[in-house]
């Protein structure tokens, strides 16, 4: 059985030391972690981007240009499954992903602030001598934070400090942004009054880790020299610019750290080297040496943070966290748990940026298409079920962060109390600390004036004992001599000397004793003084204790309401993205609605005017008939008015034979024989009877004229009735027309309102699914990137290359030997990319002057401008590099007879892809137009392709 | 064709279409319909400007704004009445006290810095150097609030007594979109002709390329930033067709003469032919008045090309009626110190010195604040560079208490611990 003691012992032992043995072996690779976040909401799955723009991707974020036309080439061909990480391989091991980190490093570090005590060659040398060593992020950051420049090996690490001024809050300002991604510049004067744990104590703590650093010029040689030194350090006291009166002290406290406890040093004796003209001071107790250790040392969550996010944000052209420099509660991580995971795995890859890189490239959300997905109405459905759930989980994490929220309250409450409390026991310290240095000051003076009088006593002594030698020389003489006179006198006169001598060294060791006495009292004085400091310094150290340690509660507090809080706000995110789906789902229906009214609409409306013009026939029947009865009765009442005419006519005539008949029939009775009258009576009468038969007949037409005009009236009139009817059912059916017609109207704004809905909710998730990182985003090239991908597809790089190994294989070419060792091969191909550099790194300050932001500030904010594209217009270099030349792509379409082949050399060339059929064709009928000037057309091509959006942005 | 996410032909159409509007909109405009009456008042009604004229080196207030004659300090030269009853300059100013019922002198100033750098850093931005941050000056704030989106041309411009041009560094954290460009010497930008070697045919051609590169990018992915890119090279063809709005040549030669044939009074007459063409921002400089050895015999020099382009520029304004759209602002570093020392010079002084303003909301023909008798000290209406940058945005309808919106960051617009000076707005 006791055999068995050990073994059931050692077995777990073992079995623990297997288990953590494993877990290593088999960790999960980060990048299969990151792909287990950022899940696209919804279950939408955007895929994979194509090979060729994965090429061109991953080649501008790691080595700053794309790929040359043959790389792409062959990277398309390649038909390994495991291509895309061979790729990321190679580029991580070749001369231009390291000149690539040093750009990056430069831009944050810097933001192109003019190179004033360091030149920027050394500096760039400098970045990348770390690069190439593969040089962890936190040891870099701490050769940085540590540097003084003194050290001419790290001198160049001292330009964060020395090219800043050594100004205590411009480095607090940028320290605080670019170590730990948080800007706490609207901090300085006041607590930040928009982002609630951005406090005035968070920038006085840093500021009092480098309050004590300034600038001091060393001499060397006939050169001086800047040196970043620093002095022993205080605390710090505030108030707020919004609550005058209310003091507050902090000593030296990183970001979501807390206070360190310093030693306390009695003036006088905080120095190994005091400060002095000229002389770095260096403190006993460095703050900047527990800055650098505390930050770089893994435990600083801020400072982990800050660079996963900032590598993270250099592939995928945003960070987790954005603005970079903007880590605060209120501002989500995209993912809360990745940020974490990342920070975490980052540390324990030792901070290493190129693996860290490495795991990224891999990553699905690196890899996403930029193409936005075409349809998410699909989507809905299962949105809607995930936004229930996600309702659930936030109504659970609104009270935890409501109780996380209470608790850093409460110990935001105590911790303010606490320092509080210390604040008048350190303002005690403070008191006896400069009572203290008066009373050394007087010590001093008297040690001063102890010393003068020794220095006096002595030099008199020193005297007596001269003359006492000579006297006793003299004294020896007159023995010799005893007759001599003069010697006796000479003799005499020592001895008065001696004697004179010997009464003033009395005095002044009188003096001496004097001061000695003086010297007691001051020096007691400064003693129990001394006790006091150390009794009030003995008072405070609990206070300090305690206050730390409910500052330890606040900020663990503070950390877990800033989780909470983020958790929530991120969950809000994935809400309102799933929120906007559903809508886009519900709006694409009711276009859809819409859209069918407006086709029912559109149907009334065509039958309604087919109604309409139907009718139209009916109309002009009416109309004709209309017409045509005005007509007849027209005719009729013509011919009415002439039958009347005639019949008056006839009337008159009648009526006048009438007249005289009655005459003449007078006449005759009166003259009753005579014949004549007789005759004419006859005749009369004959007459009179013929015309009153016409005068009937007149009659009949008259009657019948008027009894048809009669009947052609009556039937205008029923024509016009008829027609006046007819006009007003063309009328109805007009109004209904009309009516239709601005129902289709209104129905076809409520189309386009909705369809507008429909685009803007588009263009929403768009963007959300863009922040989401669901698909990938647009980066614009920074200017170095742009500079050296211009270089790169006009065939400049190559050509400086070429010349390069040229020039190296005819001067120092590598031996058989030199070229199977891989150091060596190593070398040169770094040797060879320095000496390109070299050559072409002028053009970068060309690039600069127009697409960088000004110094100082942030790098990555895009801008385009007029300005750029008149350099891009017009500037005579971009133009002499888009010039055919030692076989560049123009060079090569220029060359090319068949068209097919020149359109896919300028698209792989440029832009790493193949031509579309359509992009061909234009290239075929651009250049086939121009058989005269063909050169030029190509340049324009090439111009063109160069000046795109598609070639502006990584994508 | 494949579904694009913002699936909405109309709306690429449409911002298509809004684009080619303000590319014909802005065309139009920079063939100089400005120019004509018609148009320059529709301009007036919508539109303000701020011509600022830095007197570099620090002009004297006593040789200028605020003369004390027969004073210990007052100097040789006399005061002069102007045109407004009761207001006296220097008489080294004689044509421009005939403009003074245009303009107001703020005789309060004090801004307790006498360090040129820094003098002007307050002058410009409204603000105390601060180590940690960095400020926009007035011209990128007026760039970035008083010029449209879609304008082709420049909103800020800094015409420089030498140089090649280029541009600025004014505009801290908006951005180098709202830095200068300089017009070195008065030339027009960089890069604004055309290579020799590149026909109109070709140049056309080159962008019809690039045009049809585009669209197909941009129909997979569409956004503020493609937006903004491909714009600034429609923006850019603009300008290049606009160029003859800095060319001021192009001025009668009567208008030539009348300002004065040397560089100011070009660099003015240049100043008033862009704040016609729309610029809304124009800054310009007339170097030196660092008179720390003989003040007066400079004074009469600088001050005599000052008078003449000055004067010309503000009766044309009011002539033009563009006074109550344009704000006009003369300031330096600092003033000049009422005491003389041995080199019959003035040093650097920012206790008690003016500044001279019109147009816009300025009330015009005043006076605001006082020196004492020999302008050692302010007496009364003091202001200082926060309360004048203040002023300067609210003469021209600008909310100084408002913020710009920098990365999701609030930056206020003008220092929040400041105020406008309401004396001075009407």
């Amino acid at each position: 059985m006791i055999a068995f003691a050990p073994s059931r012992v050692l077995p777990t032992f073992l079995l623990g030391l297997m288990m953590v043995g494993r877990l290593s072996a088999q960790e999960v690779a980060l990048h299969e972690l990151i792909n287990q976040h950022l899940t696209p909401v919804a279950g939408l799955d955007p895929g994979l981007c194509s090979d060729a723009e994965f090429a061109r991707r991953v080649t501008i974020d790691l080595t700053g240009m794309p790929p040359t036309a043959d790389e792409t080439r062959s990277f398309l061909a390649d038909s390994d499954s495991q291509k895309r990480i061979a790729l990321v391989d190679r580029l991580l091991a070749s001369p231009q992903f390291d000149r690539q980190l040093v750009w990056m490093l430069d831009l944050m570090l810097m933001e192109r602030r003019a190179y004033t005590n360091v030149s920027a060659d050394d500096w760039h040398a400098w970045l990348l001598k770390s690069v190439q060593a593969n040089r962890p992020w936190n040891l870099l950051a701490r050769d940085i934070l540590l540097a003084d420049g003194d050290d001419l090996a790290q001198r160049s690490a001292a330009r964060f400090a020395l090219d800043r001024g050594s100004e205590p809050n411009l480095l607090t300002r940028d320290m605080g942004r670019i170590f730990f991604g948080k800007d706490f510049q609207c901090a300085q004067c006041h607590d930040h009054p928009l982002v609630s744990d951005y406090l005035q104590s968070d920038y006085h703590g840093l500021l009092a880790f480098l309050a004590p650093g300034y600038q001091v010029t060393k001499s060397e040689g006939d050169q001086q020299i800047n040196l970043y030194a620093e002095k022993a350090g205080t605390d710090l006291t505030f108030e707020s610019v919004f609550i005058k009166g209310t003091q507050h002290r902090t000593g030296p406290r990183l970001p979501s750290g807390v206070t360190i406890e310093e030693p306390f040093s009695f003036p006088g004796e905080e120095y190994d080297v005091a400060p002095a003209d000229g002389v770095k001071s260096i403190p006993k107790f460095s703050r900047r040496r527990k800055l650098a250790e505390l930050a770089t040392s893994g435990a600083n969550e801020a400072f982990n943070r800050n660079m996963a996010n900032r590598l993270w944000a250099h592939m995928l052209g945003r960070g987790l966290v954005e603005p970079l420099d903007m880590h605060h509660a209120d501002n989500p991580p995209t993912d809360p748990a990745l940020l974490e995971l990342l920070a975490t795995r980052f540390v324990a890859m030792n901070f290493d940026m190129r693996a860290f890189l490495k795991e990224i490239a891999l990553s699905k959300v690196y890899q996403r298409p930029f193409d936005s997905p075409a349809d998410v109405t699909p989507l809905a459905a299962r949105a809607k079920v995930e936004l229930d759930h996600l309702e659930q989980q936030k109504t659970a994490l609104e009270v935890a962060s409501k109780t996380s929220q209470d608790a850093y309250a409460n110990a935001t409450e105590a911790w303010r109390q606490a320092s509080a409390e210390m604040f008048p026991v350190a303002g005690e310290v403070d008191t006896a600390r400069n009572q203290y240095v008066e009373a050394k000051k007087k010590v001093d003076e008297a040690a001063k004036a102890l010393a003068d009088a020794q220095i006096a006593q002595q030099s008199k002594q020193d005297v007596a004992n001269t003359v006492a030698a000579a006297l006793t020389a003299a004294q020896a003489a007159v023995q010799a001599i005893s007759e001599d006179k003069e010697l006796a006198e000479a003799a005499q006169k020592f001895a008065n000397k001696s004697d004179q001598l010997n009464a003033e060294v009395a005095t002044l060791a009188k003096t001496v004793e004097e001061k000695q006495t003086a010297l007691v009292g001051p020096t007691e004085a400064m003693s129990a003084q001394r006790s006091i400091v150390e009794g009030h310094v003995e008072t405070l150290r609990p206070l300090t204790g305690a206050m730390i340690q409910t500052e330890a509660t606040m900020v663990a507090a503070r950390r877990q309401a800033a989780r909470d809080q983020q958790t929530l706000d991120a969950i809000e995110e994935q809400v309102k993205t799933l929120r906007v789906i559903i809508q886009i789902s519900e709006l694409d229906q009711s276009v859809s609605v819409a859209q069918q009214a407006l086709t029912a609409k559109s149907n009334e409306l065509a039958t309604l005017n087919a109604q309409l013009a139907e009718y139209a026939s009916v109309v002009d029947t009416s109309e004709i008939d209309l017409k045509s009865a005005t007509e007849e009765r027209s005719v009729a009442s013509t011919a009415a008015t002439r039958a009347r005419m005639e019949h008056e006519k006839q009337s008159r005539g009648a009526n006048s034979i009438a007249t005289a008949l009655a005459s003449a029939e007078i006449a005759r009775q009166q003259f009753p024989e005579d014949a004549v009258l007789g005759d004419v009576v006859a005749k009369l009468t004959e007459r009179n009877g013929t015309a009153q038969a016409k005068v009937s007949e007149s009659q009949q037409v008259l009657n019948t004229a008027i009894a048809v005009e009669q009947e052609a009236v009556n039937k205008l009139a029923a024509m016009q009735q008829r027609h006046e009817k007819v006009r007003a059912e063309q009328a109805r059916r007009q109004q209904l027309a009309t009516t239709a017609q601005s129902a289709l109207e209104s129905a076809q704004t409520e189309v386009s309102i909705r369809q507008s809905s429909l685009a803007a909710a588009y263009s929403d998730v768009q963007s959300r699914l863009t922040s989401d990182m669901t698909l990938s985003a647009l980066k614009p090239l920074s200017p170095e990137q742009l500079c050296w991908s211009v270089f790169q597809v006009t065939g400049v790089y190559g050509r400086y290359w070429q010349a390069e190994v040229a020039e190296l294989d005819k001067t120092a070419p590598l031996t058989t030997e030199q070229q199977a060792d891989s150091a060596a091969v190593v070398a040169r191909q770094r040797e060879l990319e320095q000496r390109v550099y070299d050559k072409l790194k002028s053009n970068i300050g060309l690039f600069g002057a127009y697409y960088a932001a000004s110094a100082g500030q942030p790098q990555g904010e895009f801008f385009a401008t007029a300005d750029q594209a008149l350099f891009a217009a017009n500037q005579g270099a971009i133009n002499s590099w888009v010039a055919p030349a030692g076989g560049n792509v123009t060079e090569r379409v220029i060359n090319q007879t068949d068209a097919a082949i020149a359109a896919e050399e300028l698209y792989l060339g440029i832009l790493s892809r193949m031509p579309t059929p359509e992009e061909s064709t234009y290239v075929a009928e651009h250049l086939s137009q121009r058989s005269d000037d063909r050169s030029v057309a190509a340049q324009e091509l090439v111009w063109g392709l160069l000046n795109s959006a598609e070639f502006r942005f990584n994508h | 064709m494949r579904r694009s996410i913002c699936r909405s032909q109309e709306h690429g159409i449409a911002r298509r279409q809004f684009l080619g509007t303000i590319g014909t909109g802005t065309v139009a405009y920079g063939l100089g319909l400005f120019a004509t009456p018609s148009v320059a008042s529709h301009l007036r009604s919508d539109q303000k400007r701020i011509v600022v004229i830095n007197l570099h080196g620090g002009v004297s207030q006593l040789e200028t704004w605020d003369p004390k004659p027969g004073t210990d300090t007052g100097g040789p030269f006399r005061a002069i009445p102007t045109s407004v009853p009761g207001i006296h300059i220097c008489e080294l100013l004689p044509k421009t006290a005939q403009q003074m019922q245009h303009l107001c002198l703020a005789r309060g100033v004090n801004t307790s810095e006498d360090d040129h750098g820094k003098g002007a850093y307050m002058m410009l931005t409204g603000r105390r150097q601060n180590p940690a941050s960095d400020f926009p000056q007035l011209g990128a704030v007026a760039a970035k609030t008083l010029t449209l989106e879609d304008s082709s041309l420049p909103g800020h411009i800094l015409i420089t007594p030498g140089g090649g041009g280029g541009r600025g560094n004014e505009a801290a954290y908006l951005g180098p979109k709202f830095s200068s460009v300089q017009l070195g010497n008065g030339n027009p930008p960089q890069n604004t002709t055309r290579p020799e070697s590149l026909t109109d045919a070709s140049d056309q051609s080159r962008q019809d390329v690039r045009r049809f590169v585009n669209e197909r990018f941009l129909d997979r992915r569409r956004t503020a930033v493609t937006e903004a890119f491909t714009y600034s090279y429609e923006q850019a063809q603009q300008l290049m067709r606009q160029r003859d709005v800095f060319d001021v040549s192009k001025e009668p030669a009567s208008d030539v003469e009348r300002y004065g044939t040397h560089d100011f009074g070009r660099h003015c007459l240049l100043a008033r032919r862009l704040l016609e063409q729309g610029i809304s921002f124009v800054q310009l400089s007339h170097s030196n008045y660092d008179t720390h050895n003989e003040n007066f015999n400079f004074h009469i020099e600088q001050l005599g090309e000052f008078d003449r382009s000055f004067s010309c520029f503000v009766s044309d304004l009011a002539d033009r009626g563009m006074l109550d759209s344009t704000l006009i602002v003369v300031l330096s570093e600092f003033g000049r110190t009422p005491n003389i020392n041995q080199y019959y010079g003035r040093d650097h002084w920012s206790r008690a010195w003016s500044v001279c303003l019109g147009g816009a909301r300025i009330p015009r023909g005043t006076v605001y604040g006082k020196t004492n008798a020999n302008g050692t000290a302010v007496e009364d209406g003091e202001v200082d560079h926060g309360k004048l940058f203040h002023t300067y945005l609210q003469a021209v309808g600008v909310d100084s208490h408002g913020s710009f919106n920098v990365g999701g960051r609030d930056m206020p617009i003008a220092d929040p611990s400041a105020a406008p000076i309401d004396a001075l707005l009407t």
